[in-house]
């Protein structure tokens, strides 16, 4: 190297080395062992590229420089550091030289340092690496943003606070019929025709971090129709100008706001179809009811008037078929009750033990006509005074009787009542009703519940019935939280049987504790029906009595002439009045003769059918001390067995309750009674004539005369004139209704008198009002109450009804 | 022992200087720094040259700065490079489209390179993402590009075996 370029390259900061064809270094410069690679000494006859790796791979170039084949070589920017914070760069130029001694060929390669320049362009290189890198960033934000809100199916429009469009997306588009043109800059009103939300920039939602949701607003498209978009949306606060936007989200709603509509509409009709139904049926009810009572208390009167065999047979049909009819009215109008869910039960305290035998003895002689025996079986230490709906539990055991008697022509109905659990509380009270009829196919006792579902159509041929009655019963006594079931077998019979709990009433149980001299006394029961001689020794022995059964004369002959036997006496002896083949009236007469007097029972009772009455006659001739008609009730059997003896020669006409120890003649049972009749006024108020002419033939047979007005009006007037002792007040009637007649009543009578108080407390002169009304719904028994009657008879009435609320009311105003 | 030069290839940021990072110093950064210039490291690799014979290699990885929109690579840096890692980052499209760019300009100056293809901070994508960006490019035109690699720098995920897989091929 020539000192003068020595001199010239230093101060440059420009170092070099010289080397040879092999690569060997032959000179350096002072400084340029600081370009070294980390740790390689830059040293003369050293290879180059060990300290140089940048050389290595480029040895061909590098020698078509040596050779003067190319001009140079150059590498820049070449960093030589291991820490970045302290970094070094340089640019390495290699060419060709001739050494001036030997003429040899050889590489300069100058080293020049520029690390100044390249740490500043690295810091420009970073900067604008980290913009491009950012820039890419919010790129793809942006089209990540963009590709939902144009993907979005809910309309996106972004306004400036004074409503001017700035963003919308897709579904905007399409939903308004405006192209993206037409609506950007344009005011909102051009699609939003509602000025509540959008021109106030005071509005609530005009609040940053306010929201509002689904605002139904009414929209107008492009080509004129009305839409409804539900919108939601918010304020945004843009930082750039400080000022606010308002973004909505609007989904279309006009199909879900025209089926929402549809919907109301029908659920509108179905009320009113429903409410119509209801009333329809109330109306029917009165409607029905009211030829109804014409019917059959004609039929009533009818049936006392002179009549011939052929006409009294065709008055007790029209008479049948009426009551037929008046049952099935009530059965459709409890089942829709039910079905409606508005049928409500009553609680109030019952004799459990009465409403059940009430019911069987009432139906006895449907069951004795046909031929067959009828019991209730309960078990002597049964809870009696319960809590809950005593007619409702009627319903459903008379039902449930009625369809055994029904569908049994031979052998036995029996109703058994058990106590299935008892807290303190309440009881769970289990009736079972087992008949020896026909019986059901399994098949068959699937649809037993179902409304309008006999178990099969035959069966409707022969046996009649609409099939309503066990889904009433169902309903009734799911209504009272029990349950209902049957098991049954074809040709053997069937056993339906119900479990209802109910609350025990806080009233105390009647102490039926038997007298204490009936204890060890000794019965003997002559029967051929096992279930009559259970009952009769289930209750004799809970009594403390010694019980022997026979289902034969030939059974009890063995039991009376048994070792140790003849002679001694038995203290009761009942005797079924039908043994069969055997006429238990007469054989009982014989077996009685031919005991000695000593041995005779105290009491000898008859067993009768409720259709054999005139067997009473004939039983107490045959030598036996009282009769018992069949089915047999508890209350009955204990005052005929413990009753003190009457012997025949002594019979009086005292009658102890319920036993009859010496009848009348059985001609002479139903005959009139004759209480004296309390001389009563008695005003009649119908505005239907038939009524009318019904009630006063029945008032007449009872023994009453009635003056007759036609509304409530005319009541009124009549009062002004005569002062009535009662008014039997029809509900609906032209003019003044009943209800209103009765509320003037009310008025009227207040002021004579203080207590007005007590709506069933009659005041002096004030007529008692009873409402006579075929509106036989529980509502309109509230309603009568309610205007101030002060009783209550559903048409059509019955004789016999009239007659015992005006024999009360007759009382009570003789008391009072 | 032999030396041989092998480039780092590809647009700014995708993590050749991480990757180099990992391969030799066996460790990451999450910061960025730009590479200006070129830089080379060496490392060392025990390579199967023929028949169960191993001998040592030493690679001399050039990093070189990245491309950009505005500068691209410097062709002078690629003379004498046996093969290259070209690199691109999975999470920016871009990078990707532009290997092909990369690869051109290295066999423009090297015909005969060797080139391995990386596509670096695979742990930043779901696996069906990668699966679906490896399916697409298959570089099946390129009879150079001898494999193709889902790397990360950042959890190591086969980046010595991109490396030791170049090293075997251009010995």
């Amino acid at each position: 190297m020539k000192p003068l370029l020595k001199k010239i390259l230093a101060p440059r900061r420009i170092e070099y080395l010289e080397v040879s064809e092999k690569f060997t270094i032959q000179d350096t410069s002072d400084g340029v062992q600081r370009f070294a690679d980390a740790g390689q000494k830059v040293r003369h006859g050293k290879d180059v590229r060990a300290s140089f790796p940048e050389l290595v791979g480029v040895e061909d170039i590098l020698l078509e420089v040596l050779h003067g084949e190319q001009p140079a070589f150059e590498l820049k920017g070449i960093a030589r550091y291991s820490d970045h914070t302290l970094p070094l760069y340089f640019d390495l130029y290699a060419i060709d030289d001739e050494d001036e001694d030997t003429g040899k060929k050889k590489l300069m390669i100058f080293f020049e340092d520029v690390t100044e320049r390249m740490v500043l362009e690295q810091t420009l290189v970073q900067r604008s690496n980290e913009a491009s890198l950012l820039y890419n960033a919010l790129a793809s934000a942006k089209d990540y943003i963009n590709k939902i809100i144009t993907s979005m199916a809910d309309a996106l429009i972004v306004t400036t606070i004074n409503g001017q469009i700035k963003t919308i997306n897709q579904a905007t588009e399409d939903l308004f019929g405006y192209d993206r043109n037409e609506l950007i800059d344009a005011h909102i009103s051009k699609i939003i025709n509602d000025a509540r939300f959008w021109y106030n920039a005071q509005q609530k939602f005009a609040t940053p971090g306010k929201i509002f949701k689904d605002i139904e607003v009414v929209c107008l498209a492009k080509e004129g129709t009305e839409i409804v978009v539900s919108f939601s949306g918010a304020a945004i606060n843009t930082e750039l100008n400080l000022s606010q936007e308002l973004v909505y989200v609007g989904r279309d709603v006009t199909a879900r706001k025209e089926a929402q509509k549809v919907l109301e509409f029908a659920r509108r009709e179905a009320e009113m179809a429903s409410q119509a139904k209801s009333s329809f049926l109330a109306n029917m009810s009165h409607e029905i009811r009211t030829p109804m009572h014409a019917l059959l208390g004609m039929t009533g009167l009818l049936l006392e008037t002179e009549l011939n065999d052929e006409q009294r047979d065709f008055v007790e049909t029209i008479r049948i078929s009426g009551d037929a009819l008046l049952s099935l009215i009530n059965e459709i109008l409890d089942l829709s009750k039910l079905e409606a869910g508005q049928m409500e039960l009553e609680s109030h305290d019952f004799d459990l033990i009465a409403s059940v035998e009430e019911v069987v003895e009432m139906l006895a002689p449907t069951a004795h006509a046909k031929g067959i025996e009828i019991a209730s079986l309960l078990p002597p230490h049964l809870p009696r005074q319960m809590r809950g709906d005593k007619m409702r539990l009627r319903q459903i055991i008379t039902n449930l009787v009625g369809n055994g008697i029904k569908f049994t022509d031979v052998g036995e109905v029996t109703l058994e009542v058990t106590l299935v659990e008892e807290s303190a509380t309440t009881a769970r009270v289990g009736l079972a009703v087992t008949d020896t009829g026909i019986g059901m196919s399994p098949a068959d006792q699937q649809k037993l519940f179902q409304a309008f579902a006999q178990a099969d159509v035959s069966t409707t041929r022969k046996y009649g019935g609409t099939g309503l009655g066990l889904a009433i019963c169902k309903q009734l006594v799911g209504l009272m939280g029990g349950e209902i079931g049957v098991e049954s077998e074809l040709e053997r019979g069937s056993r339906f049987w119900v479990e209802i709990p109910f609350a025990l009433s806080v009233k105390p149980e009647p102490g039926a504790t038997p007298p204490r001299d009936l204890v060890g006394q000794r019965l003997l029961v002559v029967d051929d029906n096992a279930t009559t001689r259970r009952v009769v020794r289930e209750v004799a022995s809970s009594w403390g009595m010694a019980v022997a059964e026979a289902a034969t004369p030939a059974a009890a002959v063995e039991v009376l002439t048994a070792p140790g036997e003849p002679g001694r006496r038995w203290d009761v002896l009942l005797v079924d009045g039908d043994l069969g083949l055997t006429d238990g009236i007469v054989w009982g007469g014989e077996l009685l003769l031919g005991m000695s007097p000593q041995a005779v029972p105290g009491r000898t009772i008859a067993l009768l059918k409720s259709n054999r009455l005139e067997d009473v006659k004939r039983a107490i001739e045959a030598g036996f001390t009282s009769y018992l008609v069949k089915p047999l009730k508890q209350s009955k059997l204990l005052e005929a067995i413990s009753a003190t003896t009457y012997p025949p020669e002594t019979q009086t006409n005292q009658t102890a309750p319920g036993v009859t120890p010496s009848p009348a003649l059985p001609s002479e049972l139903p005959a009139h009674p004759a209480p004296p009749l309390p001389k009563l006024r008695i005003l009649l108020a119908d505005d239907n004539m038939v009524n009318q002419k019904v009630a006063l033939k029945q008032l007449e047979r009872l023994g009453y005369q009635a003056d007759v007005v036609a509304n409530g009006a005319e009541v009124l007037q009549r009062l002004d004139k005569v002062a009535y002792d009662i008014i039997l007040m029809d509900c609906q009637m032209p003019i003044i209704d009943g209800y209103e007649a009765t509320r003037e009543i009310r008025r009227r009578y207040q002021h004579s008198n203080g207590d007005s108080g007590e709506p069933r407390e009659v005041a002096p002169n004030r007529p008692v009002v009873i409402a006579m009304t075929a509106s036989a719904m529980k509502e309109d028994e509230q309603k009568c109450f309610a205007a101030g009657m002060d009783d209550y008879l559903s048409k059509p009435v019955r004789k016999e009804q009239l007659q015992a609320i005006l024999t009360y009311w007759g009382n009570r105003l003789l008391e009072g | 022992m032999i030396s041989k030069k092998i480039c780092m290839v590809g647009d700014f940021s995708v993590g050749k200087t991480s990757l180099i990072r990992r391969f030799v110093e066996r460790q990451f950064s999450d910061q960025y720094l730009s590479t200006v210039g070129v830089k080379i490291s060496r490392k060392t690799v025990a390579v199967e040259a023929n028949k169960a014979e191993k001998t040592d290699v030493q690679l001399l990885i050039w990093d070189l700065e990245g491309s950009t929109k505005f500068k691209g690579i410097a062709p002078s840096y690629l003379q004498g490079s046996k093969g290259i890692l070209v690199v691109a980052d999975v999470t920016r499209p871009d990078t990707i489209e532009h290997l092909e760019d990369h690869i051109q300009l290295f066999l423009s100056v090297n015909p005969e390179g060797l080139i391995m293809v990386a596509f670096n901070k695979s742990d930043l994508i779901e696996e069906a993402k990668l699966a679906k960006i490896l399916a697409q490019y298959q570089f099946t035109n390129q009879p150079k590009v001898l494999g193709i690699y889902a790397t990360s720098a950042k959890t190591g995920q086969d980046v010595d075996n991109i490396f030791q897989s170049l090293a075997e091929k251009i010995i």
